[in-house]
């Protein structure tokens, strides 16, 4: 039976664009994630703004509801929206660079372009944006923007990520069908140049919404001239010198100017046995190369003084680097699904965190070794804070171990807000997750604006435990 | 024996993928150091472009299939057989070798056959004509050695030229040349004449192994018969089913498999040939078939022959090597399938070749060298051979 709105949407996109077989929807079911499969009605895939508000508009007006799709790489559960019924748009067929203004340094892009191919597109003008930091390569500026990740790779200090910092304006299609213009663009005779839009802050209204008061079709993104030299580097830590790691990186993080593009400390997970190091990576970049080895040489310097108990790089630290610097195509990815465990901290509480979440996922995770290992847990410096993250990997055909995964990855998280952590990269059952974190008031106020925005409540329903 | 299907027993491989999705777009293999853009799958690139349309989408699909959630309708085996299997997604997944996308749907190829329900009815003529006539076109045998006619070729030998169907019949230059370069290096050169047949790489493709398997043990015996050492191909397509899928269905192969790039390199690295004039073109590119680059590692004997032509600058296209862009052909599944999708992935192929400034463009693959001709504008198209005979003032 075709899904009641094939023909009405063909006519928008053209019948090369829609889809509603079933082996077509199985393949929207899901992201990155070991979640189960959340099966959509339809599938399409709009090429312009115009025609995904004329998908809107007709969602409203027959109720149907939507999920938006960008890059799906995150890995904490697809929307379900109604299962078999919804429209699932997929923007990445929208991956214009529209504009870009080396004077006012910013880029406006369609939102399914992915973050790479806008970072590579820009390196090719001597300027680069603030891309994710893994798997950078699928994941779109839309996703990144409406799901809150981002920004490992940034200029000057990790900045996870470039929505939440650099997003100077949106173009959105609001649930009704209308298309709004947020920033300084909010005016139609200003340029997309600055986030100062003269009233309230729209934009910030979008980022990290996972779509649920509108679809993002397209983003004006700061850039940041070119800096062609780079090093990355890595010391090593014994594994008891955990402090000593901690200290090292915080001390390098907190120096003016910022030293690293990329600063983070990597260690074994809690499954894996315990007498590995941790290892303290870092990317430096600058506009010389004397900069550079400037900037090495101060790094140096600090460790030197503050965590002399280093061991220097090792083959295992530099390893490291190679996997989540370099990103080498052998990098590891293993027999399944990976899956994250990520929350940030400020950075006076995020050593006691790790250590604390490190011994609840030993506890759970004992005698689930190697049926839902996490390999390796980690540190990200961001923005004085850090980000603790645990990196697993799940076999899907071990139908346990993947109802294991699910259980630990949202118990996990469910802990760290607990104990005053945010969450960093947004997914459906992980924004559910965060919602019970909520305060009262601030859950009240969701409701009030997706009821006034979305009456039919047809865009991505039940994300943060919202109808 | 079990009874399990194809897609059953590589389960594991089915769900080992992380649906990371670098086999939709991947921009750099470095990120922060080479920075190379390129989108990864050809079809999705010339089709409506959804999940399905690439490997991860397709991979979810064999989970569905696993699950039973649906079958194999009309619909999603002609989307299953448009496909070049042209491996890119392979060779960027970062989960290779435990997951090789194309393994995934030449499994679930195998399975509609099995179910008879494939392969679709252009890839079931091609079947037939290699089953009834033992070449892709249909043509009769006797004309399969037409091109060898006045040449004298030896039946038995220590190595044996196999042509394969595209030189022996549409390429016969590529065949002449290949042998006269040959015996001017030197090389008693044999040659199976009728005994040659098909290799069997369209049903190795499309899943009808059991036609696959009937042109490979006929195909070995016959070069064990010739009393041949090593068995050499100018064929990317020869190379890979005989270098690949024949030991994986046979076993080892009692005689060496070489690429006719990998003699020539060799013959003008000792100094038996050498190569002794421009070829008119002075800037060329060289395109990577990618069932002898992808599928067989073999990326720079063909490139060391073309540095040897006096007065030829090699360049490099934007996608070389290991991420080159498919002709478009893939073992004759997408050409059969959607002749005009096959021309758009070709079309790339030359708009590439032309950016990098290159006069033309030679390839080690017949096939190939079909696909690109057919499209070419602005750039010649020739086979790694037919400019090495030349190079060396061979008429052919």
């Amino acid at each position: 039976m075709p899904h009641k709105l094939l023909s009405a949407i063909t006519e928008i996109v053209g019948s090369k664009y829609v889809s509603d077989s079933d082996f077509a929807t199985f393949a929207y079911s899901n992201n990155s994630s070991q979640y189960p499969s959340r099966v959509p009605g339809i599938v399409v895939r709009p090429g312009t703004t115009e025609e995904v508000s004329r998908i809107v508009k007709l969602a409203n007006q027959e109720k149907v509801s939507i999920v938006p799709r960008g890059g799906a790489c995150s890995y904490g559960g697809w929307p379900e929206g109604e299962p078999g019924k919804s429209i699932c748009i997929d923007i990445t067929r929208m991956r214009r660079i529209l504009d870009f203004n080396p004077v006012t340094k910013t880029v406006t892009v369609e939102a399914g372009m992915t973050g790479s191919e806008l970072e590579t597109r820009m390196r090719a003008e001597g300027f680069c944006v603030h891309t994710i930091f893994s798997p950078s390569d699928s994941v779109t500026v839309g996703g990144m923007i409406c799901g809150e990740s981002g920004g490992a790779a940034g200029r000057d200090f990790s900045s996870e990520g470039m929505d939440w910092l650099f997003t100077w304006g949106l173009k959105v299609v609001l649930p009704n069908g209308d298309i709004i213009q947020t920033g300084s663009g909010i005016n139609p005779q200003a340029k997309n140049h600055s986030r100062v839009s003269s009233g309230p802050d729209l934009t910030g209204l979008f980022i990290g919404s996972m779509g649920i008061f509108g679809i993002v079709t397209e983003a004006t993104l700061q850039l940041f001239h070119l800096q062609p030299h780079e090093a990355v580097g890595s010391v090593a830590f014994d594994y008891a010198l955990l402090d000593d790691a901690h200290r090292a990186m915080a001390a390098i993080d907190d120096h003016e100017p910022k030293l690293c593009a990329i600063l983070a400390m990597f260690g074994p997970g809690p499954v894996i046995p315990e007498g590995q190091d941790w290892a303290l990576i870092y990317r430096v970049t600058g506009f010389t190369q004397d900069e550079v080895d400037r900037k090495l040489g101060t790094i140096s310097r600090i460790l030197k003084e503050v965590a002399p108990s280093n061991k220097g790089p090792t083959e295992a630290s530099e390893r490291m680097v190679r996997t989540y610097i370099t990103q080498m195509h052998d990098s590891a990815h293993g027999f399944g699904m990976w899956f994250m465990i990520e929350s940030l901290f400020p950075r006076d509480e995020s050593l006691k965190n790790l250590k604390a979440s490190y011994e609840w996922l030993k506890r759970e995770l004992a005698g689930w070794e190697h049926r839902s290992p996490i390999f390796n847990s980690s540190l990200f410096a961001q923005l004085d804070g850090d980000v603790i993250s645990y990196h697993g990997m799940v076999n899907l055909t071990d139908e346990e171990a993947r109802q294991k995964a699910m259980e630990v990855q949202k118990g996990a998280l469910d802990m760290l807000l607990s104990q005053g952590g945010s969450v960093i990269v947004l997914s459906k059952d992980l924004c559910d997750v965060a919602a019970d974190h909520f305060r009262p008031e601030c859950s009240a106020m969701l409701r009030t604006l997706k009821a006034s925005l979305d009456p039919n409540n047809i865009m991505n329903p039940h994300i943060f435990k919202l109808p | 024996m079990t009874n399990e299907s194809k897609l059953e027993q590589i389960k594991n491989m089915a769900y080992s993928c992380v649906q990371c999705g670098y086999c939709r777009e991947k921009y750099s293999d470095e990120v922060f150091t080479t920075l190379i853009a390129y989108r990864v799958c050809p079809i999705r690139e010339h089709t409506g472009g959804f999940e399905y349309h690439c490997a991860r989408g397709k991979i979810k699909i064999a989970q569905g299939i696993l699950e039973g959630r649906f079958g194999y309708d009309e619909e999603l085996i002609n989307l299953l057989y448009t496909d070049p299997d042209c491996k890119l997604c392979s060779w960027i997944c970062h989960a290779e070798p435990m997951l090789d996308p194309v393994t995934i749907w030449r499994a679930m190829r195998q399975d509609i056959v099995s179910a008879g329900l494939g392969p679709p009815e252009p890839l079931r003529q091609i079947d037939n004509r290699v089953s009834e006539k033992h070449n892709v076109f249909g043509a009769i045998q006797e004309r399969r050695t037409r091109w060898a006619s006045d040449l004298d070729l030896p039946r038995r030998g220590d190595t044996v030229y196999f042509a394969g169907c595209h030189a022996s019949y549409p390429k016969p230059e590529i065949a002449r040349s290949t042998v006269a370069i040959l015996k001017k290096a030197g090389i008693d050169v044999a040659y199976l004449g009728e005994d040659e047949w098909c290799c069997g790489v369209v049903q190795f493709h499309d899943g009808s192994i059991d036609i696959a398997e009937e042109m490979a043990r006929h195909n070995v015996e016959s070069i064990r018969e010739s009393g041949a050492r090593r068995m050499v191909t100018a064929c990317a397509e020869c190379y890979k089913s005989f270098k690949l899928e024949y030991p994986a269905l046979l076993g080892e192969l009692p005689f060496e498999v070489l690429h006719t790039s990998e003699v020539l390199a060799e013959l003008i690295k000792s100094g038996k040939l050498e190569l002794t004039q421009g070829i008119g073109e002075s800037k060329i590119t060289y395109h990577d078939p990618c069932q002898l680059g992808r599928y067989c590692q073999v990326y720079d004997p063909p490139r060391e022959v073309l540095r040897s032509i006096p007065g030829v600058e090699l360049i490099e296209m934007l996608r070389h090597r290991g991420n080159a862009w498919c002709c478009g052909n893939g073992a004759d599944m997408v050409r059969s399938m959607d002749r005009d999708l096959a021309s758009g992935i070709a079309g790339d192929r030359i708009v590439e070749a032309n950016e990098s400034g290159a006069e033309a463009i030679v390839t080690a693959c017949p096939r190939c060298a079909e696909s690109l001709e057919r499209v070419a504008e602005g750039i010649k198209v020739y086979d790694l051979s037919v400019v090495a005979a030349r190079s060396m003032s061979i008429e052919i």
